[in-house]
C-alpha cells in the first residue's frame, strides 16, 4: 500500500510534481497515468526514496520505504531497465541483490524462471535487449516476494508475448493481494489492465479514481445513428431540438439528443433506424481531453503566447478555449 | 457513509531484513563479479611485485662488484625501498579500484539498485568500503611481500638485500600495504563524491603525483614546510620506508594524518551518498 501525501519535488526552478496526494491500495492493479514528463517516474523515485521529496512525504505500509527494515519485502520497484552494471551477469546480480536480505539462491533461479531469462542468465547485462533488460529488472522487483509491485512503463521493449505476460503477471499479483502500481503514457494499456486510475499532467493530480469513473467524467460524444432515409431522420432531430451532421461513412452523429429520445421519436414516426449507438468517450480520449486542458491551462502563462492547440485535442476542449 | 467494498486482505511476505553482514556478501559479490575490477586487481598485483623486481634489477645494475655496493651502503642506502618502488606505483592502481567499485554503479544506474536495496544507503558504501579494504589488503598484501622477497634476492647478489627481520622492514611493509589499503579508500571517497570514474581517477591522480610537485616551490614563509608534510600523499612516506626523511612527519604521526585523509574522503563521500538524489 502506498500513500503520497501532499508530494512535491523541485529540481532547480522547474517543478516536477507539486500537491500530489493519492492512494494504492492493495488487491487491485492502480495505473499511473500521465503524458510523457508529466512526473509519473519522479514520483515513482521519490516513493521508493530515490529522490527526497521537496515538500510532503510518501508512505509505503504506514512508513517512509527508508525506515522499513525489510525493504525487498516491501516494495519491488523497476523504475527502469538500467538500474543494472552492464558489466555483471543478470544471475549476479540477482544474487548480490539476494545477498543483502539472505535470500536464498534458490529463490533468484526462481525469479530467473518466472521472467524467461534463464537462457542468458549468465551473460553480461551489457549485452541484453531493452526487452531483456525488463525482464530483468521484473526479476528483481520480484526477488524479495514483496507486498507492493511498482512498475514504470513496463511494457516498453516487450514483445507482444511480454506484454501479455506482463498484464497477466500484474492481475495475478494483485489478486494475491499484493498492492500494484503500473504507470503508462499508453491509456490503451491501462484500459486493459488497471481497476483504478491516477492520473498527473504536468505534476498536478487530474483524477484519482476508477477506470470506469474516469470515463464516464467526459461527456458522451453524440449518438450515431444509421437510417436508409436520411431526409426524415433530420426531420426529426431538427423538431426535437438537436443537431446532425453527416458522417463519412453514411451514418448520422447526432449531438443534443439522447439515443433513448431518438429511437421513441423514430418509433412514433416510423423511421427506420439501422444503427442507434451512444458513443462513449474511449479511455484515450477522456485522457486527452482532460490533460489537454490541464496543458492549455499552462499555455496562458503571463508569457502572453496564443492559445495553444493540441493536436488530436477533442472539440469541446477548443471551444472553451476560443470562448 | 458509503458501503465499503470489499477487498482480498493485504499481501504479508516472509520479511527478508538486511542486515550489514548481508551487505558486504553482497558488495563481495559484486566486487568480483565485473570484469573491469577484477583486471584492476591483477594488474595491481603484476605492478607491485613487477615494477618492484624490476628496480630492484636496475639498482643492482649501479653497483659492479660488492664492494663498491658495500661502500654505498656504509652511506645509508635504502634497498627495501627499491624493491617496494612498485607499491608506490601501486597507489594509483588501488585508487582507481576505489573510484570504479563506486563511480562504475553511478554510470550504469546500478546505484538506484544498491540504494533501493538498503535504502539507508551508509551501509551500502560501509559494506564497499570493508570488502575494498580487505581484498586490497590481501592481494597486495601477498604483492608486496613478495616484492621485497624476490627484490631483496636481486640486490642480495651485491650483497645488499635487507632481510624481514631486519630493524624498520616489518614496519616499512606494514605501512605500503597499509597506504595502499588506505588510497583505495580515498578512492572509494572521491568516487561517492564526484560520481564519475574518470573525473575520480583523475582527481586521485593528480593528488598522489602532481600537486606534490607544485607544492614545491612554496616558500617558507608562506608555511610551505607543513602544508607539503601534511599534504595527502606525503603524510605516509615515512611510514613505507626503512630510512626516515626529515622533510616529512614521522612515520607514526604522519600515518595518523593519513588516516584523518582517509576518513575525512570517505565521511564526505558518504555523506554525498545519503544526502543526493541518485
Amino acid at each position: 500500500m502506498i500513500e503520497a501525501v501532499g508530494l512535491r519535488k523541485v529540481y532547480g526552478k522547474k517543478v516536477a510534481v507539486q500537491d500530489l496526494s493519492f492512494t494504492v491500495r492493495p488487491g487491485i492493479v492502480t495505473g499511473f497515468l500521465g503524458p510523457n514528463g508529466s512526473g509519473k517516474s519522479t514520483t515513482m523515485r521519490m516513493i521508493v526514496g530515490l529522490d527526497r521529496p521537496s515538500a510532503g512525504q510518501a508512505l509505503v505500509d504506514g512508513k517512509p520505504f527508508a525506515q522499513h527494515r525489510a525493504p525487498l519485502s516491501t516494495v519491488g520497484a523497476l523504475l527502469d531497465a538500467k538500474a543494472v552494471h552492464t558489466g555483471r551477469s543478470a544471475h549476479k546480480h540477482l544474487l548480490a541483490m539476494a545477498a543483502t536480505a539472505g535470500i536464498p539462491r534458490s529463490r533468484v533461479d526462481e525469479v530467473i524462471d518466472l521472467v524467461g531469462l534463464g537462457e542468458v542468465a549468465r551473460k553480461r547485462a551489457g549485452g541484453f535487449s531493452l526487452g531483456m533488460g525488463q525482464r530483468l529488472g521484473i526479476a528483481s522487483a520480484l526477488l524479495g516476494d514483496p507486498s507492493t509491485v511498482m512498475f514504470d512503463e513496463p511494457v516498453n521493449g516487450l514483445d507482444p508475448d511480454g506484454i501479455l505476460w506482463i498484464r497477466n503477471l500484474m492481475k495475478e499479483l494483485a489478486g494475491q493481494g499484493r498492492a500494484v502500481f503500473v504507470s503508462s503514457h499508453l491509456m490503451s494499456e491501462m484500459a486493459l489492465t488497471a481497476e483504478h486510475l491516477v492520473v498527473i499532467g504536468r505534476g498536478r493530480l487530474i483524477a484519482d479514481e476508477s477506470v470506469k469513473a474516469f470515463v464516464d467524467r467526459v461527456q458522451p460524444r453524440g449518438v450515431t445513428v444509421r437510417s436508409p432515409q436520411a431526409e426524415q431522420l433530420r426531420d426529426l432531430v431538427a423538431a426535437e431540438g438537436g443537431r446532425l451532421a453527416a458522417m463519412d461513412d453514411g451514418s448520422f452523429d447526432v449531438r443534443g439528443l439522447s439515443a433513448e429520445r431518438i429511437g421513441d421519436a423514430a418509433a412514433r414516426r416510423g423511421l427506420p433506424l439501422h444503427e442507434l449507438t451512444t458513443v462513449k468517450a474511449s479511455l484515450e480520449e477522456a485522457f486527452m481531453e482532460l490533460t489537454a486542458n490541464a496543458v492549455e491551462y499552462q499555455a496562458h502563462g503571463p508569457a502572453g503566447g496564443g492559445p495553444l492547440t493540441v493536436p488530436g485535442a477533442p472539440a469541446p476542449a477548443r471551444e472553451e478555449v476560443a470562448r | 457513509m458509503s458501503a465499503t467494498t470489499a477487498q482480498p486482505a493485504q499481501y504479508r511476505p516472509a520479511e527478508h531484513r538486511v542486515t550489514f553482514a548481508g551487505l558486504v556478501r553482497s558488495e563481495w559479490i559484486k566486487f568480483w563479479s565485473v570484469r573491469s575490477i577484477v583486471v584492476t586487481m591483477v594488474v595491481s598485483f603484476v605492478a607491485v611485485v613487477g615494477i618492484g623486481v624490476l628496480t630492484s634489477f636496475a639498482t643492482r645494475a649501479l653497483f659492479a662488484d660488492v664492494a663498491g655496493a658495500q661502500a654505498m651502503a656504509a652511506q645509508g642506502f635504502d634497498g627495501v625501498g627499491a624493491s617496494l618502488t612498485g607499491a608506490q606505483m601501486g597507489t594509483l592502481i588501488v585508487a582507481a579500484v576505489g573510484v570504479i567499485v563506486i563511480a562504475g554503479e553511478f554510470s550504469t544506474g546500478m546505484i538506484r539498485t544498491s540504494v533501493v536495496t538498503a535504502p539507508r544507503r551508509l551501509g551500502v558504501i560501509a559494506a564497499k568500503a570493508v570488502v575494498l579494504a580487505v581484498n586490497v589488503a590481501v592481494v597486495t598484501g601477498v604483492a608486496v611481500l613478495l616484492a621485497f622477497l624476490l627484490g631483496q634476492a636481486v640486490l642480495d647478489t651485491r650483497g645488499l638485500g635487507a632481510s624481514l627481520g631486519d630493524e624498520g622492514v616489518g614496519r616499512a611493509l606494514l605501512g605500503n600495504v597499509a597506504m595502499l589499503v588506505g588510497v583505495a579508500l580515498a578512492g572509494l571517497g572521491v568516487g561517492a563524491l564526484l560520481r564519475n570514474a574518470a573525473g575520480g581517477i583523475c582527481t586521485v591522480v593528480a593528488a598522489i603525483f602532481v600537486v606534490p610537485l607544485l607544492l614545491l616551490p612554496i616558500p617558507q614563509s608562506w608555511g610551505g614546510d607543513h602544508v607539503r608534510e601534511l599534504w595527502f600523499s606525503n603524510t605516509y612516506l615515512n611510514a613505507t620506508t626503512v630510512s626516515q626523511s626529515e622533510s616529512y612527519l614521522s612515520a607514526g604521526l604522519g600515518f595518523g594524518v593519513f588516516l584523518v585523509w582517509v576518513a575525512v574522503l570517505l565521511g564526505l563521500g558518504a555523506l554525498a551518498l545519503r544526502s543526493r538524489d541518485v
